[in-house]
């Protein structure tokens, strides 16, 4: 009677311990979908959202981790053909991951750099790519934002570019 | 139903090694120690190179050689004694190998968890640390031989640059490896660290070859198995030791 319990009590205090590490690191380990992390776990986890949306091609929703006055400007598969030099269509993201999240002293501007790994359909070769993630906020209470926009082409004096 | 002898042997080896609160904490501690300089180094260049991987690998070797080597010989008395009365030297080695084994296993996990802290490192966490227990298993078997071949604990500690520095003459660390001679690619085969460091550089390649990591995995820990076993052929003849 007695081990089982303290074979539970060693299990429990090696994963709360586990996820006290995972907590303070900012989300560096995995946190097995808990909330964990504080503003460094909150901007890698939307920094992965992110990339997986730019992974299924949903541009809309990629563009939506920006201030709601930008959404409409900006211009996603800009980002991949300047990043990868192809198409969005010719373009496969195998994988991508946060190298790492950091905020400045202020705790109002972050940056999460991420590292994708990603198959040129044209010619079949495997490409990494880093990729750093610039994100801004009004106050510590506001929601963050992504501040992409400014390595984006704006659509309004070119809309008519063709990707 | 008794225990195997090799666990009361590790229990009481365990007790004895844990009873010393300092030297634990030393021990432990120099793992995320050495993470954090790794982190403060790479973190300037905020990426992982295959020079990071080698480091990793080397230290996890140092750990369990360094943990190991002076474990058999400052106890080769008492072991002496209890050989008359039917203890045999693979108890003895197992027990050592199996306390320092979880130890080891501490130290990397805490080595890499440092690391990965600061700075993701290319390829799955969980198998870098396989590989980096692997190697430090390895390191304890090179570390546990040397302890029972020694006749006094400073000749053990001295012996243990012998053993290390190998392991970086005879890495690509030292010259490219396509720049090898036959003698130095077949040296080269026999070092732990090279074992592990092509896991590391296998899983974090763009496209891995997990058959290759799989393969690197098993001659790393059959390399481990060797060493202990060699550390109980050893220990079998009987020895003065100076104390």
């Amino acid at each position: 009677m007695k081990k089982p319990i303290v074979v539970f009590a060693v299990v429990a205090t090696l994963l709360g311990g586990y996820l006290a590490v995972a907590h303070v690191s900012g989300g560096a380990f995995a946190t097995f979908g808990l909330p964990l992390g504080g503003d460094r776990g909150l901007l890698r986890r939307t920094a992965l959202s992110f990339m997986e949306d730019i992974q299924f091609k949903d541009f809309d929703r990629a563009a939506s981790y920006h201030a709601p006055e930008l959404v409409e400007s900006v211009d996603i598969p800009f980002l991949i053909q300047r990043l990868f030099a192809v198409r969005p269509e010719a373009l496969d993201i195998m994988g991508y991951e946060v190298v790492f999240a950091e905020l400045d002293s202020s705790d109002l501007r972050a940056r999460v750099k991420l590292r994708v790994r990603a198959k040129l359909l044209a010619n079949e070769r495997i490409e990494e790519r880093e990729l750093i993630l610039y994100f801004y906020r009004d106050d510590v209470a506001a929601p963050w934002y992504m501040k992409l926009e400014d390595s984006l082409r704006d659509l309004t004096p070119d809309a008519d570019r063709a990707h | 139903m008794t225990r195997p002898r090799w666990r009361v042997l590790a229990a009481r080896y365990r007790d004895g090694l844990f009873g010393d609160f300092g030297g634990t904490f030393i021990l432990l501690a120099q793992a995320p120690l050495i993470g954090w300089l790794c982190t403060v180094v790479w973190g300037s260049i905020e990426r992982d190179t295959p020079a990071l991987y080698f480091v990793l690998c080397l230290t996890a070797v140092w750990f369990g050689c360094i943990n190991a080597c002076r474990e058999i010989v400052k106890e080769r008395r008492i072991h002496e004694r209890e050989r008359l009365f039917g203890v045999r030297g693979r108890d003895e080695v197992l027990s050592k190998a199996a306390v320092l084994a979880g130890i080891g296993a501490v130290q990397v996990v805490l080595l890499q968890g440092t690391v990965e802290w600061q700075l993701q490192l290319r390829g799955p966490m969980g198998l870098e640390i396989l590989a980096l227990f692997g190697a430090s298993l390895a390191g304890t078997g090179l570390g546990l031989t040397v302890s029972a071949l020694a006749s006094t604990q400073e000749r053990a500690v001295f012996a243990v640059p012998l053993l290390l520095l190998p392991q970086i003459l005879f890495s690509e660390l030292a010259i490219p490896d396509t720049l090898y001679s036959d003698v130095v690619a077949a040296a080269e085969k026999v070092m732990p660290v090279h074992w592990a460091f092509r896991v590391f550089e296998e899983s974090a390649a763009v496209e891995p070859s997990w058959l290759s990591v799989a393969g690197s995995l098993a001659v790393l820990f059959a390399m481990a198995c060797a060493l202990i076993l060699l550390a109980t052929l050893a220990i079998v003849p009987r020895r003065e030791v100076v104390t």
